[in-house]
């Protein structure tokens, strides 16, 4: 019946999902303007026609986008016509632009100056009817502005406001396509300080801070979009993950975290009367699921609910002398002499000198 | 043994000086000196039916997170940045009982001098890289630039203590050589020790490069080794190439032995030597400007067999401005013995510039069922709203059905507050 019930919660979930999305796109956003640059360009229109105040500009930061009045130039009789749905994707709800941060540091009036008004220099590809506006790319600028030295030092601020407040995620050599999340570590152990020339400790800290409240899924709900490794029910998968990669689950959590909460559930070795979560045949030593050959295989398992140090269980039956015997791996003695156990404190929970 | 209490007492001693010593020179210097100052303060109230010992608790935590940075630029030094970041919270169980918590995230003061040759950071903070990987210290690191890109970093300290988790260590220690040929290309070695209970916990040695021979490759290499162990404890090997900007492959191998990752002061670490592989690809694919779709594949073998684990991810962008997404996603991993099957499909919406929208549905099948059970499935609601001068709201919903718990609703409510404050226009 439950599993009946979840086939059309799903089924529910995935329509709703889908007839929203259709939905949204039609009426969502807001307005915006259906300017095409192709067609302009056909018209042999020159950019500054439009761009006017860009000619003159000395930084990013100001309005650049032409005024209504500067359309009407040319548009006047479609507004006369009430063909407002010719410039505006949604004329019943009038926006004005939404202004961005200015995040470069670049004087347009030098650069048309020395391009000889050749705009298309760095804007390479220009945005048309219905699509979103399109930057040039570093490549444009690194055609003239050759900063090997600079790029090397990883020195971004000469062009670059604030890569941190305003990060922009590079195209090519550190290339954040795909699943990042997952990757990025290969990224951040060799270059930590060219991450660090876009990425705040702080943003570290989101997800690897040991102090931090919650997980980063309860933090920033709103980030749907982000692969983040905890996100649905990880409780439910959690075995599975471990089993499959136990040393990306020690890197952060240590045992003792496992332990906490498998004490909580009554299955670990230090709750007052422990379930017993072992399979059938785990103390018999010719059995497939003999413990032995499962701690071989998976010590991280054994570990997140057993290690209590010297009141661990295996110390009861593997010490010198008791019914267990050596539980060392087979090479373990090539490595490890008796010396040792003057050194390490921990050998002796097991030996005696 | 006997110096276990001391040493617990010069950790708390060393914490209070670096939160008094970061907070006092954050008010200080942060309203004072500062250039700039950046604000993020966030508000987070949470509300769940919490099943536990027989009885249906309704639980509602509050969290209060402050974060804070200020940078001072003056002639004599190339920066100064000053970041706190922390917490708070209550976990009210309502009728019964409330939980008051905190803790500090990070609270340092990094200093660059000698036009970017020596940086120093002390305090509470991250140390990146080589053998540290991501550790987060209470100490001081200090990096310095000896000849064009060959530098060196050294670091100590006391490692953070994991909140509801035991000591991962009384101190650690460490340095990293480095030669850094240019912004993407870097080589590196490095030492990590870390000593636990009067013994060393952990004490590696790492290799780590990151070679891009042209824009479009990427290597990247890493070898951490375990010296007591004589084993190597982490190798992973990666490419990437982007042959163009809509098309990008990768392919890696990745070898573990999960045993070293257990701190060798741990009764468990004298029972196994296991190795685990990974070795697989991804591919990224952009056909058109408003699909992208992600793939990748590893075959994992350790000593229990061989598995799979990989997926698939497609989204899709709608609407006039691509103010609409709608992505499809479907992964596996299949081991030995158990694996699952997710399924997740999400959108995103951008109603108006300042409202924003999120729905969910995320499934896990599983191969073994737990507690009688072999699904789960999670749906989620998120409305966004920028209220302007720096503030938001998000308000979320939660509905789960799982193995755990029968059925559970939560909810979240955040109101975050985000500004910059800039005093001097300076610049270096």
């Amino acid at each position: 019946m439950r599993a009946f019930r979840l086939r059309w919660l799903l089924c529910a979930s995935v329509l709703l999902l889908v007839a929203c999305a259709t939905y949204w796109s039609k009426i969502g956003g807001g307005d915006s303007i259906k300017a095409s640059h192709s067609v302009h360009a056909r018209a042999k229109l020159d950019c500054l026609v439009c761009h006017e105040p860009i000619y003159d500009a000395q930084s990013l930061t100001g309005d650049f986008l032409p005024k209504e009045q500067k359309c009407l130039e040319c548009h006047e009789d479609n507004k006369k016509k009430g063909e407002c749905g010719y410039c505006h994707t949604d004329p019943t709800r009038p926006l004005t632009y939404r202004r961005e941060p200015s995040v470069l540091t670049l004087s347009h009036a030098k650069h048309i100056e020395r391009t000889k008004e050749d705009c298309t220099r760095c804007h390479k590809t220009l945005s048309d009817r219905g699509q979103a506006a399109v930057a040039p790319t570093m490549d444009s600028c690194l055609g003239c502005h050759p900063h090997q030295q600079e790029f090397d030092q990883g020195s971004c601020g000469a062009c670059h406001k604030d890569l941190k407040r305003y990060p922009q995620k590079p195209l090519t050599r550190f290339s954040h396509r795909g699943n990042f999340v997952l990757g990025h570590a290969r990224a951040a152990r060799s270059t930590p300080e060219s991450c660090a020339t876009c990425h705040e400790q702080s943003s570290c800290a989101d997800c690897h801070a040991k102090t931090v409240l919650g997980p980063i899924e309860l933090k920033f709900p709103e980030r749907a979009d982000s692969d983040l490794i905890h996100r649905g029910d990880f409780l439910g998968r959690h075995s599975m993950e471990s089993r499959a990669d136990p040393a990306s689950c020690l890197r952060c959590h240590g045992t003792s975290f496992c332990e906490r909460c498998h004490s909580q559930q009554g299955v670990s070795g230090r709750s007052d009367n422990p379930r017993n979560p072992h399979p059938a045949g785990f103390n018999t030593p010719s059995h497939p699921q003999f413990h032995g050959l499962a701690a071989r295989r998976n010590i991280s398992s054994c570990a997140s609910c057993h290690d209590q140090g010297p009141r661990s269980n295996c110390v009861s039956c593997h010490k010198v002398g008791g019914l267990g015997g050596s539980p060392h791996p087979p090479e373990w003695t090539e490595r490890h002499d008796r010396q040792e156990i003057l050194r390490n404190g921990m050998c002796r929970y097991c030996h005696t000198l | 043994m006997a110096t276990r209490p001391l040493q617990r007492r010069l950790r708390s001693l060393w914490k209070g000086l670096c939160c008094g010593l970061g907070s006092g020179l954050l008010l200080w210097q942060g309203v004072a000196q500062a250039d700039s100052v950046e604000f993020n303060v966030s508000t987070l109230l949470a509300g769940r039916a919490d099943p536990r010992d027989g009885e249906v608790h309704t639980v509602v935590p509050v969290y209060q997170s402050l974060g804070a940075q200020a940078t001072i630029l003056r002639p004599y030094f190339d920066s100064i940045h000053i970041v706190m970041s922390g917490w708070g919270s209550v976990q009210l169980d309502i009728g019964r009982s409330e939980y008051w918590s905190g803790d500090i995230d990070l609270g340092y003061i990094d200093g660059s001098f000698a036009k970017k040759r020596l940086q120093v950071r002390v305090g509470r903070q991250f140390v990146m890289g080589g053998a540290a990987r991501s550790a987060q210290l209470d100490g001081a690191v200090t990096t310095l630039q000896l000849y064009k890109g060959l530098g060196i970093t050294a670091y100590g300290g006391i490692p953070v203590t994991p909140r509801f988790s035991a000591s991962r260590g009384d101190a650690m220690f460490g340095g990293r050589m480095f030669y850094r040929h240019s912004f993407d290309t870097e080589v590196g070695l490095s030492f990590n020790q870390v000593m636990g209970e009067g013994r060393a916990a952990r004490q590696d040695l790492a290799v780590d490069a990151r070679y891009v021979p042209h824009p479009q490759i990427a290597l990247t290499g890493y070898t951490l080794y375990a010296i007591p162990e004589a084993r190597v404890a982490e190798a992973d090997f990666s490419v990437t190439w982007l042959p163009n900007l809509k098309l990008q492959f990768g392919a890696d191998y990745r070898r573990t032995a999960p045993d070293l990752f257990l701190p060798l002061n741990s009764i468990f670490s004298v029972f196994s030597q296991e190795t685990r592989d990974e070795v697989g690809g991804t591919v990224y694919l952009r056909p058109i400007s408003r699909l992208r779709i992600y793939g990748d594949l590893r075959a994992v073998v350790n000593l229990e067999g061989a598995g799979a684990r990989g997926g698939v991810k497609a989204t899709v962008a709608l609407g006039p401005r691509d103010h609409t997404t709608l992505s499809a996603e479907l992964r596996l991993l299949k081991l030995p013995n158990n694996g699952y099957v997710q399924a997740r499909l999400y959108s995103t919406h951008r109603l108006h510039p300042a409202w924003f929208v999120t729905l969910g549905a995320n499934s896990y099948f599983l191969d073994q069922p737990i507690n009688g059970q072999g699904y789960s499935f999670t749906g989620t609601g998120t409305v966004a709203a920028e209220l302007g001068r720096g503030f938001r709201l998000v308000a979320t919903g939660f509905a789960d059905v799982t193995p755990f718990v029968e059925r559970r609703v939560e909810f979240v409510v955040k109101l975050a507050y985000h500004a910059t404050q800039t005093f001097r226009e300076v610049s270096k």
